[in-house]
């Protein structure tokens, strides 16, 4: 080519100026802000989205820059005036380069791996044009089971699912929190107890409780407030976690058996009359069977001594003193051994329900409170055509099988959360339909367990959608990749679940630094472009209900216009129209306006304090949503579906052998949130690798010593991971611990795959939908995932 | 060079720092392949086969476009916004000068201020950082318009933009970007951006030393 001079003079005439400059700039609409010597010139509400525990945050800015995060001194209930080490990180991966920033789709057909996908950036319109063209495609074909949906069972999703019309909403609570949730349900009524009344508790009791060392702020702060408080802290657990090196007493009790120990103290509690006689009678109901059951089966400290390598004087001790110091609770959350752990985690969590019930320690200071949630209206009542109406999901077989679970389908209001650790096998292995499209929200391949075979099955589908904040592993196997808002982008708000003591909403008053959209645009974006417009939700018109649940009328005269007349009983006013365009854009605006005064004057934290009583408490409630009212020791729920209505010992399921002799646990970081914020270097300098931590006699056996690698073989997964030894007397010889939240593979990251980190994950064992219906027809009504039943070997690498 | 001129190149360079649309390809097929030629003649810098290899597959008709297009799309997706293995050349100054690899650092802040002192900002429709490689050099290209220029404020800025920020980030980013294209186009708009900057760092501080 000419290289000619004179042709770039006679460009430079033209002006290259124009050519970009209306895309990337505007005239200044204000005047130039000044620079000023203060620390920071602006101060932003959050709450923050790393964990549930949605502490209340000020992001404080300077030149456009947040700065600093600190604890937002309104909220009492959950930063309580702290931010935790992840919180704070928060920033980290809010400004990270590696940051999904636009739609990209795949140019490279081929999956896996260590297969680069040739991703192209895309505008929002052709990814929803392509996603609901190719959802339709399958749905017109199969039908809308053959969608798959991996996502939180939250409202925004449940949106997209419902108007589709798929069963197949799959979550990962099974390997989390389904077990408490599904127990604390059937017997009291409500989901698992998030709201713990820690300070006030005298004597504190747990089976693996370790939140206080995964920095969840109000459990932090609880226990530690209760310790200051005198209160006796004791902990089972076969290791020594943060928590329990704080604790009076750690017990290091044999894996899986702390159902033993528990049905021990409630027959102790029995047996000696300590539990709470009045309460028992005005609040409870089972208790004659109860008492006749854990007698007749001879649950005894002896015979829990057998089982559990437990002292059978401790464990009457403990009982004795469990049952005469008030308030007494046992403490539980999410993945202790009540969680989805053992094949006999079930039991475990009604166990501890009875014993908080027998000591008075529910809706009563220094117990468990029920959530003091506001009731916001769901997303299902806004939905663009007022007269659009969700199809009824006639397909009722789930591709994970949780429908054969009936009372975890019943309980969730026919919508079951489903069911990460038997995807892979219902997807895999005779499916009940074809399932041939999906998308996932949030979750990376390592919140699965066994990753192999959840990316051979996901590889099935003919077109997969991920969402997310970071390339992680999912996107890698995504034919489109969307860019969600991290929480620091959002301007949404949310009702305070943990610790809610009294009715909360929390806001966000982010603004997207790319072109990231929250789930609310996404999924009208995916309906529409399915041509399911009517079922898109007027997202607008919910948050005008919410604010005015939240005493803030919203003005908007162009709304109103699309009511229709009166109701004559109730004088109610229904929206009849669908809104145009117009009234659209004046209620966005109306809403906005009223979001920044709810915001302005509650100081970033709506809250309701009226409904707590003087001493900062809830009122307790007397009458429970279970068919008796009541507390049910004995739960008419589980005995009507056909399962055992009382805890009854089962074992757990791996018992070591002498080829695998070492019981395996996980555990981890108090600065790492799963996989979430792996990729932040600070964090990741902290630890950069996983170690697999044992006891230094064993250690000798096997003949390691710190710092060397170790091969760690489970029993019937048949892959082998290397990780180094650490050694520590804080854990039972016969039992190895390693970390959660390493191994990540995705090479999007510039900083998490680097490194010599193991996923724990890959060591759980593939769960097979039919065995585990087997196993678990009696006693398990959400076919636990039994996260750590497994046994390893150990070899010098 | 003269002022104009060099606003020019900016704005050339600054265009096709953008993610490269349909409009690209019009541009190019419609003089815009010229005019880059001229633009290396002017910076004596060779273009090698780079623009020849472009003005053939344009050559090649309409249908050969999509995959013209989608070649140059792959090749920015992996070098400035996501990639495997990662991206290669993150476009933002923070990522260079501030010291923890991150964006939105105190350098975006600093350039953010000077679009302000200039009366501009960031467009709601950028979707982007400030300190954006095509921001910085359609912010020069503006400072050398010409228009609201009168009393030298935008000549005094553009000396500031240059000096002081963008030949510090630049070079680092713009040898990333030479090493890691696939695309010739990419690797030859990186040298082009280069010797632009370069020169003008040295023409400047020619002229500091002089007053």
């Amino acid at each position: 080519m000419k290289l000619d001079r004179r042709t770039f003079l006679k460009a430079a005439g033209a002006g290259g100026l124009g050519l970009a400059f209306p895309e990337i700039f505007r005239l200044s609409t204000s005047a130039a802000a000044a620079t000023t010597g203060d620390l920071f010139d602006e101060e932003k509400y959050f709450f923050c989205g790393v964990c549930d525990n949605v502490c209340g945050m000020i992001g404080r800015y300077k030149d456009g820059r947040m700065r600093e995060i600190i604890a937002n001194p309104a909220d009492e209930l959950g930063a309580m005036g702290s931010i935790c080490v992840k919180g704070e990180s928060a920033m980290n991966t809010l400004y990270d380069p590696d940051r999904l920033k636009y739609p990209m789709k795949r140019t490279n057909p081929e999956k896996g791996i260590d297969v680069d996908p040739g991703w192209v950036q895309i505008t929002w319109d052709e990814a929803f044009e392509t996603i609901g063209k190719k959802f339709k495609e399958a749905i017109d074909q199969y039908g809308p089971q053959t969608l798959l949906y991996i996502g939180r069972p939250k409202e925004k999703e449940k949106a997209l699912v419902q108007a589709v019309g798929t069963p197949n909403q799959v979550s990962h609570v099974d390997t989390c929190y389904l077990t408490h949730d599904l127990c604390w349900k059937v017997s009291w009524g409500a989901g698992k107890s998030w709201c713990m009344d820690l300070d006030k508790a005298k004597y504190i009791v747990s089976f693996g409780w370790d939140q206080p060392a995964k920095s969840k702020m109000y459990q932090l702060k609880g226990f530690l407030a209760a310790k200051e408080n005198g209160a006796k802290t004791v902990f089972f657990d076969p290791r020594l976690s943060v928590t329990a090196s704080k604790a009076d007493e750690w017990i290091p009790i044999k894996p899986g058996t702390d159902l033993a120990v528990a049905l021990a103290m409630i027959y102790v509690l029995i047996e000696e009359e300590l539990y709470d006689k009045e309460y028992v009678q005005q609040m409870t109901v089972g208790f004659e069977q109860l008492a006749e059951h854990v007698k007749k089966e001879g649950y005894t400290p002896e015979w829990a001594e057998k089982i559990s390598e437990v002292p059978a004087q401790d464990i009457r001790r403990i009982a004795r003193e469990f049952g005469k110091t008030r308030p007494a609770m046992v403490a539980l959350h999410k993945r202790d051994a009540g969680g989805p752990n053992y094949a006999n985690s079930f039991p475990l969590s009604q166990a501890e329900f009875i014993l908080n019930a027998l000591v008075g320690a529910i809706e009563r200071p220094g117990g468990h409170y029920m959530s003091r949630m506001p009731s916001l209206k769901g997303a299902e009542e806004f939905l663009m055509n007022p007269e659009a109406k969700y199809p009824e999901i006639t397909e009722k077989r789930r591709v994970d099988g949780h429908d054969k679970y009936p009372l975890a389908v019943k309980m969730a209001k026919g919508f079951a959360k489903g069911d990460f650790s038997h995807l892979a096998d219902g997807m895999l292995n005779n499916p009940p339909y074809p399932v041939k499209v999906g998308i996932s929200k949030g979750y990376g391949i390592l919140a699965f367990p066994n990753q192999d075979t959840i990316i051979e099955a996901l590889k099935t589908l003919d077109f997969f959608v991920a969402i997310d904040i970071l390339p992680n592993e999912m996107c890698m196997l995504a034919d489109i990749v969307l860019p969600d808002e991290h929480f620091m982008e959002s301007k949404g708000y949310e009702a305070r679940e943990y610790h809610a003591l009294w009715p909360q909403v929390e806001f966000r008053d982010g603004t997207a630094l790319y072109d990231n959209k929250g789930f609310g645009p996404i999924t009208n974006g995916i309906l529409k472009g399915m041509g399911l417009g009517d079922y898109a939700v007027w997202w607008d018109e919910q948050k005008m209900k919410h604010f005015e649940a939240l005493g803030y009328k919203v003005e908007c005269p162009e709304y109103e216009a699309l009511l229709g007349d009166p109701d004559p009983a109730t004088g109610e006013r229904k929206r009849v129209k669908k809104p145009d365009q117009a009234a659209q854009d004046a209620l966005k605006a109306a809403v906005e306006e009223t979001r920044k005064k709810i915001i302005k004057e509650n100081k970033g934290v709506w809250q309701d304090k009226s409904k707590a009583a003087s001493d900062g408490r809830p009122k307790p409630k007397s009458e429970f949503n279970t068919p008796s009212k009541k507390l049910e020791l004995f739960s008419s729920a589980l005995n009507d579906k056909g399962y055992e209505a009382l805890p009854t010992w089962h074992p757990k399921e791996a018992e070591p052998d002498d080829e695998y002799p070492y019981y395996f646990l996980t555990n981890h970081l108090t600065w790492n949130r799963m996989n979430r914020n792996a990729n932040d270097p600070a964090l990741r300098e902290l630890q950069p690798e996983n170690f697999i931590h044992m006891h230094p006699d064993t250690a000798k056996k096997i003949g390691v010593k710190d710092n060397d690698y170790a091969m760690v073989e489970a029993k019937g997964v048949g892959k082998a991971l290397k990780i180094r030894v650490r050694t520590t007397k804080g854990i039972r010889p016969d039992c190895v611990v390693t970390e959660h939240g390493f191994g990540q593979w995705s090479k999007g990251y510039s900083v998490a795959n680097k490194g010599n980190g193991t996923y724990d994950g890959d060591l759980t064992p593939n769960r097979k939908i039919a065995e585990s219906l087997e196993k678990f027809k009696k006693y398990d009504p959400v076919q636990s995932a039994r996260q750590l039943d497994v046994c390893v070997k150990i070899t010098k690498a | 060079m003269d002022e104009a001129e060099r606003g020019a190149a900016y704005g050339l360079l600054s265009f096709f720092f953008l993610y490269p649309k349909d409009k690209h390809l019009e541009y190019l097929d419609a003089g815009g392949l010229e005019e880059l030629a001229g633009l290396c003649a002017v910076l004596e810098v060779p273009c090698g086969d780079a623009l020849e290899g472009l003005r053939e597959r344009l050559k090649a008709g309409e249908e050969a476009r999509p995959e013209l297009l989608l070649d140059l799309q792959r090749d920015y997706t992996r070098l400035f916004i996501n990639a495997f293995p990662k991206m290669v050349a993150p476009p933002y100054s923070s990522v260079y000068l501030d010291g923890k690899g991150k964006v939105w650092g105190e350098s975006t802040s600093w350039v953010n201020n000077l679009y302000h002192e200039a009366g501009l900002e960031i467009a709601e429709e950028f979707h982007n950082i400030p300190d954006h490689i095509a921001a910085e050099l359609n912010f020069a290209a503006f400072l050398l318009s010409g228009s609201g220029n009168e009393d030298g404020t935008n000549l005094r800025l553009y000396e500031k933009l240059v000096v002081e920020h963008l030949a510090l980030w630049a070079p680092p980013f713009l040898q990333r970007v030479i090493e890691g294209a696939r695309q010739p186009f990419y690797a030859l708009l990186a040298k082009l951006v280069l010797r632009l900057v370069e020169e003008e760092r040295g023409r400047l501080e020619d002229s500091a030393d002089g007053r």
